[in-house]
């Protein structure tokens, strides 16, 4: 792992304001409406899995 | 003599090698002696008389002594070199071969229809242009007291009396996953039992008459693995790319089985070659399996190390390349239809992928996983706002990054799927920054991880590897539910900032966020397609 960029300055201002974006609740962190399409994607390809099992006696692999 | 050297110069040299097939599949031992002879470049060959071969051995106690026409239970080793050597007695010393010049070997089956058992040969990108095998492992065969080194994928021919090739299919996946996964080894004979295939509702399992899918799938659940199985009708109205639904897999050395009508084969390993077609530039959030241009495949009827070519654009463009003795080419059988000559991916209709255990969440789920967040409208608000604040105050890599995320430039972005132990994870930490590191050290892991490395196309695209940096990576536990929404995601950080849930070994999925200031894009070497 070699650094690239040249690196900011960590000053008081800009850590307060770094402290204050940290300590944002973690309900809003986890993004309900994120976690939702993931969610919906989830159930989605449990459904072709499900589907693919009943497929699966179809065709002979010789 | 137990062992003599052949010289491999002429065409009658190579003929020796195997006798006239008198029946079953000759394409396989053909294209086996073509690939050692037009890419491996073996000059010569050291034959081992009287070689025990385990898997001969179980298949000869299960079948073959069993009939009334007498085969052997010895077997003959090949092992093939690049250099000429006939003045080496097997015996070590100073005049044995140079380990550099070992290409592997080839067990020579006492069985006339099926010549081809287990056979490991070297395969790397100096053999095959732009091959990229993934799940080769390194194995150690010795001659006498001289031991060899060599990488690649093991192979056999189908017998189809034992093992048809949905049994070979999984014989390979199995030995990959033995070497890459420590999963026990799997001999033939333990393939082909009722207790593991489960169904017998295809008729006898032996001389084997094929499986289906539901039944490769039972085999390798009873094998000790965790097998998913994808039917391509499943997918309905969705288009599903087979080498998008592979490419997670093969770069973290799990093979995939892949159907194409009739037929299965193991897919091992990808192409992409210098100066391939590159994807749609007017789309700014690309997978790099969008730059691959088929897989490698080992096929028990036509050979080692086959290449299905990612559609037949893609397959005419490789024919005029030096790997066109490895594609397929095949008759249509309804030309009206379908005028293709080529087996493609688009004619793959199945694949099964051996999951090694504990393995919940799958590559799909993790591609899904990142083609969410990526999206410029799925980036997590928390993220966001701290590198948006790093980058109005002059951090160069994060407004970099949130060009490319948010809007559209560097060329958008490009992310790698791969799952990875979480010490080799910890190991890349090692030169980040202090807080970086401070941060990790207090981080409990799963063993392993869902890994999604991300970086503009823009740095993707340059020509040096060293140069393409990496932006971010994202980490999620493989043993999440499929529905853990978020919580699967343990460990992000994105150039100079950091999401991590500490307390979730213990019950507690709060994610804590932090904001690093002096982080950087940096290069990492070995990212499977990107800078390995």
């Amino acid at each position: 792992m070699a650094a690239t960029s040249p690196k900011l300055q960590l000053t008081d201002e800009l850590k307060a304001e770094l402290a204050k974006l940290e300590s944002v609740s973690p309900d809003k962190i986890d993004d309900p409406a994120i976690a939702d399409k993931l969610r919906k994607g989830a159930e989605e390809h449990t459904e072709i899995l499900r589907r693919s099992r009943e497929l699966g006696n179809r065709r002979v692999y010789r | 003599m137990t062992f003599s050297w052949h010289r491999l110069s002429s065409d009658d040299d190579w003929e020796k090698l195997f006798p006239a097939v008198r029946w079953g599949e000759p394409r396989a031992v053909e294209n086996t002696l073509t690939y050692l002879r037009e890419h491996a470049l073996a000059r010569s060959v050291l034959v081992e008389r009287h070689y025990v071969d385990r898997d001969h051995r179980a298949a000869f106690s299960y079948f073959y002594s069993r009939q009334f026409r007498g085969t052997p239970s010895l077997c003959e080793r090949l092992h093939f070199f690049a250099s000429d050597q006939e003045d080496w007695d097997a015996l070590g010393g100073e005049h044995a071969p140079p380990a550099s010049s070992y290409l592997g070997y080839v067990i020579r089956r006492p069985t006339a229809s099926a010549p081809i058992g287990r056979s490991v040969l070297a395969i790397d990108a100096a053999k095959v242009p732009g091959a990229r095998v993934y799940c080769s492992g390194r194995f150690e065969p010795h001659i006498n007291d001289t031991r060899f080194q060599v990488d690649g994928v093991p192979f056999a021919q189908q017998d189809s009396m034992v093992m048809s090739c949905a049994e070979t299919s999984i014989w390979i996946s199995a030995r990959v996953m033995s070497k890459n996964f420590h999963h026990p080894l799997i001999l033939p004979d333990e393939i082909t039992r009722p207790e593991i295939i489960g169904r017998a509702d295809h008729g006898r399992l032996l001389p084997s008459n094929g499986l289906t899918a539901n039944q490769m799938t039972h085999a390798l659940s009873a094998l000790g693995f965790e097998p998913i199985h994808y039917d391509w009708e499943a997918f309905r109205s969705s288009h599903i790319d087979p080498i998008e639904t592979c490419t997670p897999y093969l770069v973290s050395k799990i093979p995939t089985i892949l159907a194409f009508p009739g037929h299965a084969v193991t897919a091992c390993g990808l192409i992409r070659r210098a100066g391939a077609p590159r994807p749609d530039e007017k789309v700014f959030l690309h997978s790099v399996h969008e730059w691959i241009e088929g897989l490698i495949i080992q096929d028990d009827s036509r050979g080692p190390y086959r290449i299905v070519a990612r559609d037949a654009a893609t397959h005419a463009a490789l024919r005029r390349s030096d790997v066109s003795s490895l594609l397929i080419t095949r008759v249509p059988e309804r030309p009206s239809v379908d005028r293709c000559s080529c087996w493609c991916a688009r004619h793959v209709e199945g694949i099964l992928i051996p999951l090694p255990e504990r393995m919940y969440l799958t590559g799909a789920d993790a591609q899904h996983f990142a083609q969410t967040v990526l999206a410029p409208d799925g980036l997590l608000p928390a993220l966001r706002d701290i590198l948006e604040l790093l980058a109005k105050r002059g951090h160069g890599d994060a407004r970099t990054f949130l060009d490319a995320a948010l809007h559209q430039r560097h060329g958008g972005l490009v992310y790698s799927v791969r799952c990875r132990k979480s010490v080799d994870v910890r190991r890349d930490f090692a030169l980040a920054r202090p807080r970086v590191r401070e941060i990790m050290r207090d981080v409990p892991l799963p063993r392993q991880l869902w890994a999604i490395e991300v970086t503009t196309r823009e740095a993707f695209e340059r020509e040096e590897p060293e140069q393409r940096f990496l932006y971010g990576e994202l980490y999620l536990d493989a043993t999440a539910h499929k529905h853990a929404d978020l919580s699967q995601l343990v460990l992000a950080r994105i150039v100079g900032a950091m999401l991590v849930r500490p307390g979730l070994c213990r019950g507690d999925d709060t994610p804590v966020i932090s904001g690093i200031p002096d982080d950087a894009c940096y290069f990492r070497s070995g990212i499977p397609l990107w800078s390995d």
